[in-house]
Order: C-alpha cells, then structure tokens, then sequence
C-alpha cells in the first residue's frame, strides 16, 4: 500500500510543480549573488581611496559556488522559498485524507485495512516525498550555483565562521533535513487537524496561516503592546529554525538563545501528537 | 522513519556541541547608538531619525564588521552593510540580530583611518513601519 501511494504521489504533476517553483527562487537568489558580485568589480574599477582594493578583490574571489548556495539557504529567496514550500505542501498533500472521506473513497479503504494505519500510511508517504522534493531542490539548486559561481576550492568566509566544503556539504544536508522537518511537521498537523476545519480550501491555507501568518501577527502586534509575549511567537515562526545556522555563524548568540530556537520543533512535535490523538478518536466514532 | 528521526536528532546534538563552544572575540569600540525609521517598501538608507549618520572610524585591517541591536519595534530583522562616504557598499550585507545581540558581517574592504557609515533596509517581510536603533564597529 505504501508503494502504490508512493507511486501515485510522486509521478504526480504536484512534484514536478513543486520542484520548478522551488528551483526559479533559486535561481533567482543566484542572480542577485551574481549581480552583487558585478557591484564589487564596478566599485573595484572606480578606484576608490578609502576601499582597499586587494581586500575587494579577495571578497570578489570568494562569490563562488558556495557563497551562491549558502546566500540562497539563508537569504530573503531562501525564505520565499520555505514559504512556497508551505504553501504547496498545504495545497497538494494536507487535504487527501479529507478527500478521501469526503468522496466515500475511505470507507472502501477500511474494509481492507484499519483508519488509523491508513492514516499512518499517507502521512508517512506524504513526509518521504516532501523530504524527497526538498532534497532534490536543494541538490539542482546547488549544481545551478557551482555552475555559474564556480567551483570552490578554498574556505568561504560566512560571518564567524570558516567553511571549508565538507563543512559546507554538512551545512546543506542539515539545512534540506531541518526544513523537511519543518515541512512534515506543518503537513501532519495539518492532515490531522483537518477533521475540525471541514473546508477543503481552508485546510489547503492552514500551513501557512497557522505556521506563518498567526505567529507574525501576534509577534507585530505584542512587539509594541507586551514584548516579551512577541518573542514567544516569533521563535514559532518557521523562518527562526530556517536560519539556525546563519544565526549561529553570524551572531554572539548564547547556547539558551540557540536553544530557545528549537522550542518550536518541540511545539510542533507535542501539537503533532495531540492532533493525531483527536484526529484517531474523532474517526474511530464517526467513520462507517 | 525512526532512523531519519534518530539521524536530525544526532544533527541537532552536534548544532548545539558547536554552539556551546563558539566563543566571540570583540575588540574596538562601539559607535553611538542611531535610529533608523523603516517602511517596508524603503530601499538601502543612510539617514537616521537623530539626523547624523551612524558610523565610526575603521582601525584595523579585520574584514569582519559588527553591527548591535539595542532596540527595535518590526518583529522581521532588517538587513545592514557598511558604506563610505560616497555612500557605496563597502562590505557584503549581513541581517540584523534580535534585540541585546550583534552579527558580526564580513566583506569589510574598508582602509584604516577612514569612516565608514552604516546603511539600513527593510527586510522583505516587514509589516508596516518599525524602528531599529543600532550601533556599529567598523573594526
């Protein structure tokens, strides 16, 4: 069951959908690197008096390959890109459970086999193929980047840290896992939740309204009223976890503050568990 | 499953191994605190709400730079690169810490005994207007 579902998913358009979307951001964010670096060698040629010249000519070098993929992961595209993520995951995945009641489709389907591992089954596909996507985003992303930025064969100089490439080959696998996570996470909830919300549109928005624009506009209005509240609501945000390391490269950040970065998974691990728990009991009563 | 659970369990554990002992090296002097007044639709901006521009003499040959955030009003964190008195970009640009922390951003071209200055935009997700008040190390 696992492997038709898979099947069924994953040669559907929805992937390919999902992959162009994510790789056009990138490709983006690699043009504006690009464009960024061509300012640099516009400045080196004004011969400025207060620019040292050997230096921006260092940074010109160092916009390679690297320096494009890491600019994406932790940039305003990098972002948009988690938030078209969201968007899409909501929109193609988070609703079939629903479908599938709504059109009588699941009652065919627990004569076979239980709701509850039927549910198990479609959330587990859903979370491989968004783990999939990303990694396959990720990976054309970064073939785009050292194509047109070059290969890197030296250290990238990122905030405090010196990355080096297996360093840099770390950095991106954990930057695809810890966004699939977020990914997943957002999707079960969702799938689990959407016994309660009944609409089919508004369960396809519920990734992004609960995940992004809730936790923004709580933290916008309490940032003025109570701060210590807005704080609170802007480490829910998905962008917080999304720049863990760029926070961690750039900032004298304290283990607590790093540590209150993960609370939100751990938001989203306990808001996972409750929702599966009502979603299981509310169908074990009501479905026939 | 389990295995990949177990997997970004171990990522995280060597995250946070990482952060606890990364430890930051501040020398140099911190510029006065400036005011920056950002709508969301602002591009780059020098100019600050006390009418000076923020910044402060470079003094060493560092190509790292720090900026601090004392205070600020948007929950989004706005963006900052350092620029000379031309007003052109001296360093690559570097996103704004949370309120009492500082990044340090690198890409410093500057030469030592020149001021450079401290240029601002919104980030691209910013709601409405907000305020950031900063302070900078050219280093």
């Amino acid at each position: 069951m696992r492997k038709l579902e898979f099947k069924r998913l994953f040669y559907d358009k929805s992937t390919v959908i999902s992959i162009l979307i994510i790789v056009c951001l990138g490709m983006v964010s690699i043009y504006f690197s690009q464009a960024e670096k061509l300012n640099f060698i516009n400045t080196l040629n004004q011969n400025y008096e207060d620019i040292d010249a050997s230096r921006l000519l260092a940074v010109i070098e160092s916009y390679n390959g690297m320096l494009y993929m890491l600019n994406f992961m932790y940039g305003d595209f990098g972002q948009i890109a988690l938030l078209a993520q969201f968007l899409l995951v909501g929109i193609f995945y988070s609703p079939r459970i629903f479908e599938f009641i709504e059109n009588g489709y699941e009652n065919l389907i627990v004569v076979r086999t239980t709701y509850e591992s039927h549910l198990k089954t479609l959330v587990y596909v859903q979370s491989k193929i968004i783990f999939l996507i990303t990694f396959i985003s990720y990976l054309l992303i970064l073939a785009l980047s050292f194509f047109i930025g070059g290969f890197a064969t030296s250290f990238v100089i990122y905030g405090n840290f010196e990355i080096g490439v297996i360093m840099f080959i770390f950095v991106v696998l954990f930057q695809v896992s810890i966004i699939s996570l977020l990914l997943i996470l957002s999707n079960s909830i969702t799938v689990f939740l959407s016994y309660k919300i009944k609409q089919k549109r508004l369960i396809q928005l519920t990734p992004i309204l609960l995940f992004f624009l809730f936790p923004m506009i709580l933290s916008s209005i309490f940032t003025k009223v109570f701060p210590p509240l807005a704080m609170v609501f802007n480490i829910l945000i998905p962008w917080q976890v999304q720049s863990m390391v760029y926070q961690l490269s750039h900032e004298n950040m304290k283990m607590l503050t790093f540590l209150t970065t993960l609370i939100s998974l751990l938001i989203y691990f306990l808001l996972k568990k409750f929702w599966k728990r009502c979603n299981l009991k509310y169908y074990g009563e009501n479905l026939i | 499953m389990k295995k990949i659970s177990k997997n970004i369990c171990y990522l995280f554990l060597s995250f946070i191994v990482i952060a606890s002992t990364k430890t930051v090296m501040a020398t140099n002097t911190w510029s006065d605190a400036k005011t920056y007044s950002l709508k969301a639709t602002d591009g780059w901006k020098r100019g600050t709400l006390e009418g000076e521009w923020m910044g402060n003499l470079k003094t060493t040959n560092s190509n790292k730079y720090d900026v601090y955030t004392v205070s600020k009003t948007m929950w989004s964190n706005p963006q900052f690169r350092l620029v000379n008195s031309n007003n052109v970009a001296v360093s690559s640009t570097v996103t704004t810490a949370g309120e009492g922390r500082y990044v340090t951003g690198s890409g410093n071209t500057g030469t030592i005994g020149y001021a450079y200055y401290g240029s601002v935009k919104p980030a691209w997700n910013q709601v409405g207007n907000g305020r950031i008040k900063l302070q900078m190390k050219a280093k």
